[in-house]
């Protein structure tokens, strides 16, 4: 059976997507501090619930940035979902916490107006119809309705192809999809909406599992 | 490679959320929070909403008890048929219950009588795991000669807590949402208590989710128009008909979703 990594940061819904990538015919590891060995070039998950600090302590605490960092120089394939695409990033509003700085970004709360010049109701939560543009992701999928429940937000920076896909909430503007090599992060919750999340990971566990071992920097730090 | 933005102006869509009620295990339906009528294992049921691609579910235990090991079996079966938003309410005291619930596959608690007892469980849990994670439900009886009060442990115990000033303080200790959930309309399907969503809706900003009453998908836009960010029903998605036949049911053609809510 191929495998999987997931990450816990032991804060976050590892459940669920454990439960996902299990049905979609891949045995989920996971990864609950410094791996010691690791098979060579899984695919990583980093799901996310929580808050931001919290998990760049857990990083921290489990001894998870450099083995992060070589898998993602490694061109390893990584999956960030809602905090663990903002990990991503250099910092948070949420905490003074230390993120793995990937992208050149910060995530921001949420403060703005809706349609009606009310402020805006934080957290966002409710579903949207995601429909990613030509180009926006390395496998295809066909648009679908994605749940997303977060107070910040990813700031991206005027026209950077890392930020290939937005939306707004009221007059706020925010990423939804950032992608860096081969890591890819998304603010929705793929193991949490429905067929159409089943078909993103599915599409994304293919395409990862599809990637050769690319990098001798990733095997002899792994290996 | 040229990469082009997309501009995503869909709103979030409001959520119409099943809303089920447990006891000892079994699911029930009550009426002004009395009179539990069995309707059906929980199990079948919540994979039955998953399969029609509910946008979200609420599980309430009602029985009062203490958060237990059998408990949390039968919620990990639970959540095991979920591949949607689901969150527990229901005897939850301590942040390891918490911590014990993500990891069993929900993404959010519901906290009432514990708010009442001592609000530093809500901001543990925000702390720890974000706003969007705490859902704080508030119980409301039209009281003869105060008006509307907050009442607690399944409408049994009340309090002096106007609804307004009870949701600031629920938003104040942290909770990312707030179910208004009305004691009076509580199985009736007769619509929610609209003027106390208005109410709420204004004295909060976090996102209000309305509770209690609704019969029809009529009910469900009036509740958005008053101002509540999602819609929550128990009755109208597991009973049928004028004799109130259990089926399970959930809105296919999600035509309320199209009708932009004609708010404020």
């Amino acid at each position: 059976m191929k495998k999987c990594c997931v990450i816990d940061l032991g804060i976050g819904n590892v459940g669920s997507v454990c439960r996902m990538v299990k049905r979609l015919g891949y045995q989920p590891e996971v990864v609950s501090g410094e791996p010691q060995t690791t098979e060579k070039l899984l695919p990583v998950v980093m799901p996310g619930v929580g808050h931001f600090s919290k998990a760049t302590q857990s990083l921290d605490r489990m001894n998870l940035r450099g083995w992060l960092q070589d898998c993602f120089a490694g061109n390893v394939p990584i999956l960030g979902i809602c905090l663990g695409a903002q990990l991503f990033c250099e910092q948070s509003e949420e905490g003074d916490g230390r993120g793995l700085g990937w992208v050149k970004a910060s995530v921001r709360r949420f403060r703005g107006e809706d349609r009606s010049g009310l402020p805006l109701r934080v957290p966002q939560m409710g579903w949207r119809v995601f429909a990613p543009p030509e180009g926006c992701l390395p496998f295809g999928v066909p648009p679908g309705r994605m749940y997303f429940a977060h107070s910040y937000f990813i700031e991206a920076p005027e026209n950077s192809e890392m930020f290939p896909c937005q939306a707004n909430y009221g007059s706020v503007r925010f990423t939804t999809v950032v992608r860096v090599g081969n890591a890819l992060g998304v603010q929705f919750h793929p193991e949490k909406s429905h067929r159409h999340g089943i078909t993103f990971l599915k599409a994304w566990l293919d395409w990862a599992g599809g990637l050769a071992p690319s990098s001798p920097a990733v095997s002899q730090t792994l290996g | 490679m040229t990469i082009s933005y997309l501009e995503q102006e869909l709103a979030a869509r409001p959520r119409i959320i099943v809303a089920l009620t447990m006891e000892e295990g079994r699911l029930v339906r009550t009426r002004q929070f009395r009179h539990p009528v069995y309707v059906g294992d929980p199990i079948n049921a919540v994979k039955i909403f998953s399969d029609k691609g509910a946008d979200e579910l609420v599980l309430l235990d009602i029985g009062g008890g203490a958060f237990g090991p059998e408990k949390a079996r039968q919620i990990r079966e639970i959540a095991s048929e979920a591949f949607m938003p689901i969150s527990y309410g229901g005897g939850i005291r301590s942040i390891e219950e918490v911590r014990q619930l993500f990891q069993l596959g929900y993404e959010k608690v519901v906290l009432n009588t514990a708010l009442h007892e001592d609000q530093r469980l809500a901001r543990e849990v925000a702390a720890e795991f974000g706003s969007q994670a705490v859902v704080a439900s508030m119980e409301v009886l039209r009281t003869r000669w105060h008006g509307p009060r907050v009442f607690y442990g399944s409408a049994k115990k009340k309090t002096n807590h106007p609804p307004r000033d009870w949701a600031r303080r629920c938003e104040d200790a942290g909770c990312g949402e707030l179910i208004v959930n009305s004691i009076d309309r509580d199985g009736s399907m007769k619509g929610y208590d609209l003027e106390l969503l208005k109410e709420v809706a204004q004295a909060v900003s976090i996102p209000v989710i309305a509770l209690g009453g609704a019969g029809s998908l009529t009910h469900l836009r009036q509740g958005l128009a008053a101002g509540a960010s999602a819609v929550a029903a128990g009755s109208i998605f597991v009973f049928h008909g004028p004799r109130r036949a259990v089926l399970i049911t959930y809105p296919q053609n999600l035509l309320i979703h199209e009708e932009p809510p004609c708010t404020k």
